[in-house]
């Protein structure tokens, strides 16, 4: 009907609720950026569309638990986090993904790293690749959950709260689980860096 | 051991600033095509069955879960356990101030 205001989210939710499948369409229309963002900063870009497909199937399924006291894009990005930390819980039963050794390109850029008093170490192209590939190295041997909490809190600058409202966790488990995570990260970046000299 | 913990944190430092600049990857696929699909996915899942049950249906399941067990305990306790603690008790008390069974007896005297 042209002209006609749309429907809120909880109209929606609500016919979805009531039997009508497809009034879950307009949802995912308006809440799938959010969703992808959140799958494409936490997972490799060759599983986000799998992923944040998922995320909404897992909504779609689970929406009689859905409580309107917030909003339904709050909910879904917890979905959406969930989801992430499944997907590296999944990876870890893999044991072809074991976590490598650095190559020789992270080992040079992380020699270059220590020498460069500017830490202009990834200004160009190739060694921005290089560090990135570093810290994927380092996050691979995390757990599903250190891994999400460690990124959202010192990559994404997510603040504390926040990460405690996605994860579902009281403020002092992100704490924790974010102090020990960095813990490790450092001690196998220290082991690294003297393998190296 | 200081040079260690500097140079570890130079490189944690420069990590996290080289993946916080590492924009996410634009999304490959067509988001309409993506959206179709996901679209299927859940047809498909509501054809299998739907939503999921309600919360409050599982947490009933639970409680009564929790009741069965409760009261299974609760007669192992009372009928089972009880009882035979009282009996052996009663046997012991009734031993102790019996005059059918003399104690010294047992020692020949």
């Amino acid at each position: 009907m042209p002209g006609a205001p749309a429907a809120t989210d909880a109209e929606l939710i609500a016919r979805v609720r009531a039997g009508e499948v497809n009034a879950f369409e307009p949802l995912i229309t308006r809440h799938r950026q959010q969703v992808l963002a959140i799958a494409a900063r936490h997972v490799p870009a060759a599983e986000v569309a799998a992923t944040a497909q998922d995320v909404f199937v897992r909504a779609f399924l689970s929406l009689k638990s859905y409580r309107a006291e917030r909003p339904f894009g709050h909910w879904l990005a917890r979905i959406a986090v969930r989801a992430c930390c499944d997907f590296w819980r999944q990876q870890k039963r893999l044991p072809e993904t074991a976590a490598a050794a650095l190559d020789g390109d992270q080992a040079d850029w992380l020699e270059q790293v220590t020498r460069s008093a500017a830490l202009e170490a990834f200004e160009k192209d190739a060694e921005r690749r290089a560090a990135t590939e570093v810290l994927e190295w380092a996050l691979a041997r995390l757990s599903a959950t250190e891994r999400i909490t460690v990124t959202m809190l010192h990559r994404d600058g997510h603040s504390i709260r926040d990460i405690a409202e996605l994860l579902g966790w009281t403020a002092a488990r992100v704490k924790v689980t974010a102090f020990r995570a960095r813990r490790k990260l450092r001690g196998w970046l220290g082991a690294a860096l003297r393998k190296e000299r | 051991m200081q040079r260690d913990t500097t140079a570890v944190d130079q490189v944690e430092q420069a990590l996290w600033r080289a993946g916080a600049r590492s924009s996410a990857p634009a999304f490959a696929t067509p988001v309409e095509a993506w959206q179709a699909g996901v679209m299927r996915a859940i047809r498909l899942a509501a054809d299998r069955g739907g939503l999921d049950v309600d919360f409050s249906w599982l947490a009933l399941q639970r409680a009564a879960a929790l009741l069965v067990l409760t009261a299974a305990l609760s007669w192992l306790l009372v009928w089972q356990i009880t009882p035979a603690t009282e009996t052996l008790l009663a046997q012991e008390a009734w031993l102790s101030h019996s005059d059918v069974v003399n104690v010294d007896s047992w020692n020949g005297e």
